[in-house]
């Protein structure tokens, strides 16, 4: 964790804000997601951590504030752009392609990441076999997606976004809906995963996010009301107060 | 100038008949997300009933009282067997089924009433000009046209703003989950709708029936006029129906009549001879283009 | 059903029956089988589309159209000795023919710039606008026949030179063609576009998740669906030796749509199938009844309500 605060952020969202119909669902956030961490972000229902993710995804456009990238802005640009750039989501549903079979999907991400999506010839071929390997897919690497068992759809997709070698990939609840199982296999798989890519992580299980994050940003009504090492924001009594007082 | 006048009322009527069209358009594709290709049936359906009961009777507002309620019924046929099934699917289901309607009542329409167009004549008291400035006589039925259309708004303006009823409509058109769970049977206030948009399609045909040949596919040419007039004024809003259509209405009526020679002031006789019909007959569609690469939802987006 | 089989067998078949046809010295029965060839192409063109892409276009007949109107347009200025523009004038068809391919490809890109940005309901009514304005177009140009159309009396284009008047030469050009497009077609989808578009059907948002430009692909895919359906058109002239503007209406996308269905939207033999089936009912029909709409109508009205997996799942072609 020392060598992550020696490096320059990768991820930068400063002073974000954003209002639905005059309401603000997001205001003044800053954030920052370094290399090699894992970076939860908790807080009540409601409290705009969806919106937070789609602005830094690019979904949402922001009002105010301005997302960067490895330095650069990413303002102005859609999730299409921002992927390429390195930024790279996963998804809450399992969104992956019925009628694809498993290494089809991670042929999608590399190629779509190299450029290479408007070959119209040559026949598509395997790409990223290690990243197949690595979660345990090769089995059920010519089987349509769409036919897969629920827990296995979530590997492939998020094999198919670790496949794209993405500097940074953000995650929106990935232990929602893991039965109690199968989430140990999960964390352990982030903690590996974060070495290469760093994680910007929406979750709600809290005994996770306390034992996998580096750093935690507590998010209540819009406004990061705390952000540092798991102890020190457990410790807060704004977060007690506000958080996990109420929670369940 | 008093062409001017004539030509932008005229453009006025052409509208409203359009809103007639759009608003059951509009409406059942916002609530019900259910493209119905076979909209313009109902309008030929509106004017072969119309046609065929003022021929027996001799009323007008017979065939007018008697068409409306039989398009209103075949809507509810429409409804029941297809609509309610396909509701959920796919697009190109929905598409392809009330294609077949299409052919379906076309050539019903050709079997029962034959090939020769029928007849629909405005009744006599309303028939013949009227002044509406000095010098400038315009045709009471035109008048009366726009009247009606005029009537629906409000009517429906009422009902969708003013009763219980269109609440529900509107908060179907936002949210068709939440209502269900407040107790609202979906299915009967989707029929209702549909029935609606189906009377007022007739009524469209009625109304249009004496300008328009009364034939075999005389609902497609109009039907696609009204998905113009959809796109261009927002998917589920009536008001952006009622806007659309007198753009369209207005466009078009006014295109045709002046482009021609609008053109000939720009480009050489012979190449605004050759173009001056076809851009008037196209003119609408382009300017549909402009609205869509403008706003891509209509102008009224939701 | 993957793999190039579905296609071999279709196409096999299409060159067995002009075997018999020929045998059998009944000349208008090559007229009918280049009709299912020709509409093979077009719909084959359309499903690149609305089976692969999962769009339902319901304004292809403008391209279709178009490209007869190239043919219609350039042999006309060729008998009368007047080159279009000082230059524009042939029957030739290695000219006329990929003419008609540039032709329907520019409109592609014209049309899908404004028509992609938009999706669902949306699509499929502004499709069909700007077919229909098409329509009202070439109705007005009196020029080449307004709307009664034009009759290229003086025969077909002319390949290497020699005239396609003789229906057995014709029918191999258009079979060679089908066959070249099918390759073509076989090769794309398994090719990383293929893989791309196929998957913009499946889950558009996802796609562009992962860093594809959607828009960019379904327009490449539209104006290679367009120009090719144009190339259709440029043999459909030749085949009736007329040019209307019904070629343009919107009966003939529906028609396009239905033969694409009937076939199977998720092969790439479908829609060869398809129009086998659709041309051969429509010809049957027309001898029963001149109101063979009708039933045409009710079949379709029946699979569609009462086939859950869509028409496709009838014919045993389970979509990707």
């Amino acid at each position: 964790m020392a060598d992550a605060l020696l490096q320059a952020p990768l991820l930068e969202a400063d002073r974000l804000a954003k209002a639905f119909g005059g309401v603000f669902a997001v205001r003044d956030v800053s954030l920052e997601l370094l290399p090699g961490e894992i970076h939860a972000l908790i807080g009540p229902n409601g409290a705009g951590k969806s919106t937070v993710i789609g602005l830094l995804h690019g979904t949402i456009r922001a009002d105010a504030g301005g997302v960067r990238f490895k330095g650069t802005s990413l303002d102005g640009q859609g999730p299409a752009a921002r992927a390429q750039a390195g930024l790279a989501r996963s998804y809450q549903r399992t969104a992956i392609f019925d009628g694809l079979t498993v290494a089809e999907h991670l042929g999608l991400a590399v190629r779509a990441a190299e450029r290479r999506t408007f070959g119209c010839w040559r026949r598509a071929g395997i790409e990223a076999p290690e990243v197949l390997q690595d979660f345990g897919l090769e089995a059920l690497a010519d089987r349509r997606a769409g036919d897969l068992a629920h827990g296995q759809q979530r590997l492939v997709e998020l094999a198919m976004v670790v496949a794209a070698k993405p500097a940074a990939i953000l995650m929106d609840e990935p232990f929602a809906g893991l039965a109690p199982d199968d989430r140990p296999a999960l964390a352990d798989r982030l903690a590996v995963l974060k070495r290469r890519h760093a994680l910007l992580l929406v979750e709600h299980d809290m005994d996770v996010v306390f034992r996998l994050a580096d750093r935690i940003s507590v998010l209540v009504a819009g406004s990061v009301i705390a952000s540092g090492p798991p102890e020190l924001v457990r410790a807060d009594p704004a977060v007690q107060r506000a958080y996990l007082k109420d929670d369940g | 100038m008093l062409l001017f006048l004539e030509q932008l009322l005229n453009g006025v009527q052409l509208g409203m008949t359009l809103f007639l069209m759009a608003a059951g358009l509009t409406l059942v594709f916002g609530v019900m997300n259910f493209i119905n290709l076979a909209h313009g049936s109902l309008f030929m359906a509106g004017a072969y009933i119309a046609a065929a009961i003022t021929a027996a009777t001799g009323s007008f507002l017979a065939g007018l009282v008697v068409g409306v309620l039989g398009a209103a019924l075949f809507g509810v046929l429409l409804d029941r067997v297809i609509v309610r099934r396909l509701e959920g699917r796919d697009h190109l289901d929905q598409v392809l089924a009330t294609f077949a309607v299409i052919l379906i009542a076309n050539e019903t329409v050709r079997l029962v009433f034959g090939r020769q167009p029928l007849a629909l004549d405005p009744p006599d008291w309303l028939s013949g000009t009227v002044e509406i400035l000095p010098g400038a006589p315009y045709p009471v039925y035109r008048l009366a046209v726009i009247g009606v259309g005029l009537a629906v708004m409000l009517l429906l303006y009422w009902l969708v703003m003013r009763t219980k009823v269109g609440m529900w409509v509107r908060a179907g058109a936002t949210n068709p989950e939440m209502i269900q769970l407040l107790g609202v049977d979906i299915s009967r206030l989707n029929g209702l709708i549909f029935a609606l948009g189906a009377a007022l399609a007739g009524l469209a045909g009625i109304v249009a029936g004496p300008f328009i040949a009364i034939q075999s596919g005389m609902g497609e040419t109009i039907l696609i006029l009204a998905f113009v007039v959809v796109v261009i004024g927002g998917i589920g809003s009536i008001a952006g129906a009622a806007i659309g259509a007198l753009v369209v209405g207005i466009g078009d009526t006014l295109g045709r009549a002046y482009l021609p020679d609008l053109l000939r002031a720009v480009v050489p006789a012979g190449t605004a001879d050759g173009l001056g019909p076809a851009l008037a007959s196209m003119g609408i569609y382009l300017l549909m283009a402009v609205v869509l690469a403008v706003r891509p939802k209509g102008l009224i987006a939701r | 059903m993957r793999g190039a089989w579905p296609s071999a067998l279709a196409l096999g078949g299409l060159a067995l029956a002009a075997v018999y046809v020929d045998y059998s010295g009944q000349r208008y029965l090559w007229t009918i089988l280049t009709l299912i060839a020709v509409y093979a192409l077009a719909a084959s063109a359309l499903n690149l589309v609305l089976g692969m892409g999962g769009l339902v276009s319901f304004g292809h007949a403008a391209f279709f159209g178009a490209g007869a109107y190239v043919v219609g347009i350039l042999s006309l200025h060729a008998f009368e000795n007047q080159p279009l523009f000082g230059i524009l004038a042939a029957n030739e068809a290695l000219f006329v023919w990929p003419a008609a391919l540039v032709a329907g490809g520019v409109l592609g890109l014209l049309i899908g710039l404004v028509c992609l940005r938009t999706s669902g309901a949306y699509f499929i009514m502004i499709t069909l606008a700007f077919a229909q304005m098409l329509f009202f177009g070439f109705v007005s140009a009196e020029r080449y026949g307004g709307e009664d159309g034009l009759s290229l009396w003086w025969g077909r284009n002319v390949l290497f030179g020699e005239s396609l008047d003789d229906r057995r030469r014709f029918f191999i050009a258009v079979w060679l063609l089908l066959s070249g497009w099918t390759v073509v077609k076989l090769r794309l989808v398994a090719a990383p576009l293929g893989r791309a578009i196929l998957a913009s059907r499946m889950n558009p948002e996802r796609l562009e998740a992962l860093g594809v430009d959607v828009y960019r692909l379904r327009l490449l895919t539209f104006v290679l669906s367009a120009a090719v359906a144009a190339l259709a058109g440029a043999l459909l002239a030749n085949l009736t030796s007329f040019v209307s503007p019904a070629n343009l209406a919107w009966p003939v996308s529906g028609k396009l749509i239905v033969i694409c269905v009937l076939g199977g939207l998720g092969t790439v033999a479908g829609p060869i199938f398809g129009a086998a089936v659709f041309i051969l009912l429509e010809e049957t029909l027309v001898g029963y009844t001149e109101h063979w709409q009708l039933f045409v109508g009710l079949a379709l009205l029946a699979i569609v309500l009462f086939s859950r997996q869509g028409v496709s799942g009838l014919f045993g072609f389970r979509r990707d």
